[in-house]
C-alpha cells in the first residue's frame, strides 16, 4: 500500500491558470523522491497537496488510503514540510519556543512537548542554542530549526521545498547531511528543487514536472537523461556514476 | 541593516523576565493611566521608576538608543505642533508660546515613558507568556472569546518584527537607487508603503500556510501561569506605586 497517493489530480487556480493536470503517483514507505522541473513547473503547488494545504479541483489525494482532506490534522502531523524560506515560517520568538509550536497546536501534556522538542533540538544539534532568537541564526541554522519544527511532530514523510537555496557549501553539506540521516531513520523524503546535482546521489525515485503535468518519473538513472530537454541542469552526472556523486563525499 | 530591536523579546535571566506576565500587564496599565494625571514632580519619579525596572530587565541599550532615535522625528512633530497650536505667552521662539512649549515637553515625557513601558514589558515577556496572562484577564469578562482574543493578539505582536523586518528590505533596496534624493513626501509615501503592503501580505500569507502545516489552532495549549510570593508583593507593590505618586503629588 502506498503511504502517499494521488489520483488523476488536477489544481485551477481561481483566475483560471492550470497549474497541475492529470497527476497521478504513488509515494512508498522508505522512498527518497525528488521532484525537479523549470521554474512555474508546478513543484510547489503539487507538493502543496500532500499535506492539504491546497485543495484538489480535480482528483483526489490520500494518505495511507485515506483522504486527505478528511484527515486534515491527522496528515499534517503525519506529512511535515519545510518551506523553502525558513525566515517565513519561523514563528517562535526564540528557538525553543519556535521548535514547540507544532506540539502545542497539538495540545500534548507539557512533558511531551518538552521531551519532543529537546529530542529535536539534540537530533538537529541545535540545543546549545535553544534560548536564541532565530534571527540571530545562520541561513544553514534556520533551515535545521525550521526542520526541528517539523520533527518535533514525528512525522512519517518530510517534504523539502528548495532545500538547498542561498545556502553555501557548508550549509548544503549540513542540511544534506541531515536529510540522508532522516532517510536512514526510516522517514520518507521528497525534495522539491531544480538543483538535482545536490541530492540525486541519495534518491531512489526522480520525477520531472512541466507545465503542471508529470512527464517522466522513474529510477534516477532512467530519467537522467532527459533531464536537460525539461530545462534542469544534469552536468555533471552520467547515468552509470550517479551514486558516486554525492555532494557528502570527500 | 540589522532589524529594529525595539519592541523585541530577548530570553535573559532578571527580575523583570521572571515576574509574572499578568502583573506586568497591571504594571503596564496602571503605569499607562497614571501618568496622565501625573504632576511634573511625580512624573519625574516615575521616569526614574520606569528607567530603574528597565534597567532590571537587562536590555540592550546600545541598540535601543540607536532604534529610539528613529522615534526622536515623531517628538519632534509633537513638540512642533504643540508649541505653535497652545496659545500663550510669547516665547524667545517666533510663533512659539512657553505654555505650549510646557505642554509639549509634559506630553513627550508621557509618551517616552508609555514607549519605555511597553518596551519593557516587550522584551521581557515571551509572546505565549503574553498569551496565556491576556487569556487570563479575558476570562474574567463574560461572553468574551478569551482564547480567540489571546491568540489573535499574539499573532499581531508576532507579526509587528516582520513588518519592520520588510521595511527595512524596502529602506534599503530604496537607498541603494538614490531614493534620498526624491523630495515629493506624497511619492515617498506611496513608493514605500506599496511594496510594504505587498510583502507583508505574502509573508504573511506564507506564514499562515506554514502554520497550517503545523496543525495551528486556536484552541493551543497555553503556556502554564505561576505567581509566588515575591511576584505578589512586587507586582502589587509596582501597579500601586504609580497611582499612590500621582495622588500624594
Amino acid at each position: 500500500m502506498p503511504i502517499l497517493e494521488t489520483k488523476n489530480l488536477e489544481h485551477r487556480f481561481p483566475d483560471g491558470t492550470l497549474a497541475l493536470k492529470g497527476i497521478s503517483l504513488a509515494l512508498e514507505e522508505g522512498d527518497f523522491l525528488i521532484i525537479t522541473g523549470k521554474n512555474g513547473s508546478g513543484k510547489s503547488v503539487l507538493v502543496r497537496h500532500f499535506n492539504g494545504l491546497l485543495s484538489p479541483t480535480g482528483g483526489e489525494v490520500f494518505y495511507r488510503d485515506k483522504p486527505v482532506g478528511k484527515n486534515l490534522l491527522m496528515v499534517r502531523q503525519r506529512v511535515g514540510m519545510v518551506f523553502q524560506d525558513p525566515d517565513s515560517q519561523i514563528v517562535g520568538q526564540t528557538v525553543w519556543q519556535d521548535t514547540a509550536f507544532g506540539p502545542e497546536n497539538l495540545r500534548l501534556p507539557e512533558g511531551e512537548i518538552h521531551k519532543r522538542v529537546e529530542n529535536s533540538l539534540r537530533s538537529m544539534g541545535l540545543e546549545h542554542l535553544k534560548d536564541h532568537r532565530p534571527a540571530t541564526l545562520s541561513g544553514g541554522e534556520k533551515k535545521k530549526l525550521a526542520l526541528a519544527g517539523i520533527l518535533a511532530m514525528e512525522p512519517e514523510i518530510i517534504i523539502f521545498d528548495e532545500p538547498f537555496e542561498g545556502l553555501d557549501y557548508p550549509g548544503v553539506v549540513m542540511v544534506l547531511t541531515q536529510i540522508t540521516g532522516l532517510h536512514q531513520k526510516g522517514h520518507t523524503i521528497v525534495i522539491i528543487t531544480h538543483e538535482v546535482e545536490k541530492s540525486l546521489a541519495h534518491a531512489n525515485r526522480l520525477l520531472i514536472l512541466d507545465q503542471g503535468r508529470i512527464v517522466r518519473q522513474g529510477t534516477p538513472e532512467e530519467v537522467l537523461p532527459d533531464l536537460e530537454s525539461f530545462g534542469v541542469r544534469a552536468k555533471p552526472f552520467t547515468p552509470d556514476r550517479i551514486g558516486e556523486m554525492s555532494w557528502l563525499r570527500v | 541593516m540589522a532589524p529594529g530591536l525595539i519592541f523585541r523579546f530577548f530570553p535573559k535571566e532578571s527580575p523583570v523576565h521572571s515576574l509574572d506576565a499578568r502583573f506586568k500587564i497591571l504594571i503596564l496599565v496602571s503605569l499607562s493611566i497614571s501618568i496622565f494625571r501625573a504632576s511634573w514632580t511625580a512624573l519625574i519619579l516615575l521616569l526614574i521608576l520606569s528607567l530603574f525596572l528597565a534597567l532590571l530587565g537587562k536590555p540592550p541599550l546600545k541598540y535601543l538608543f540607536r532604534d529610539l532615535k528613529g522615534i526622536l522625528f515623531l517628538f519632534l512633530l509633537i513638540f512642533l505642533g504643540f508649541s505653535f497650536s497652545t496659545p500663550g505667552e510669547p516665547s524667545f521662539f517666533p510663533g512659539f508660546s512657553w505654555q505650549g512649549m510646557e505642554l509639549a515637553i509634559l506630553f513627550c515625557l508621557r509618551l517616552f515613558i508609555v514607549i519605555l513601558g511597553g518596551n519593557l514589558f516587550l522584551s521581557t515577556t515571551s509572546i505565549p507568556r503574553i498569551q496565556a496572562a491576556l487569556r487570563w484577564y479575558f476570562r474574567l469578562i463574560p461572553f468574551l472569546p478569551a482564547e480567540k482574543l489571546a491568540v489573535l493578539l499574539g499573532l499581531i505582536l508576532n507579526l509587528f518584527p516582520v513588518l519592520l523586518e520588510e521595511y527595512g528590505k524596502i529602506s534599503e533596496a530604496q537607498a541603494a537607487r538614490c531614493f534620498h534624493r526624491v523630495r515629493n513626501p506624497l511619492k515617498r509615501i506611496l513608493a514605500t508603503a506599496f511594496p510594504l503592503l505587498v510583502n507583508t501580505l505574502t509573508r504573511g500569507n506564507t506564514l499562515a500556510m506554514a502554520m497550517d502545516s503545523r496543525c495551528f489552532t486556536e484552541k493551543r495549549g497555553f503556556a502554564s501561569l505561576r505567581a509566588g510570593l515575591s511576584d505578589w508583593i512586587f507586582g502589587i507593590g509596582s501597579a500601586l506605586l504609580p497611582p499612590f505618586l500621582v495622588f500624594l503629588l
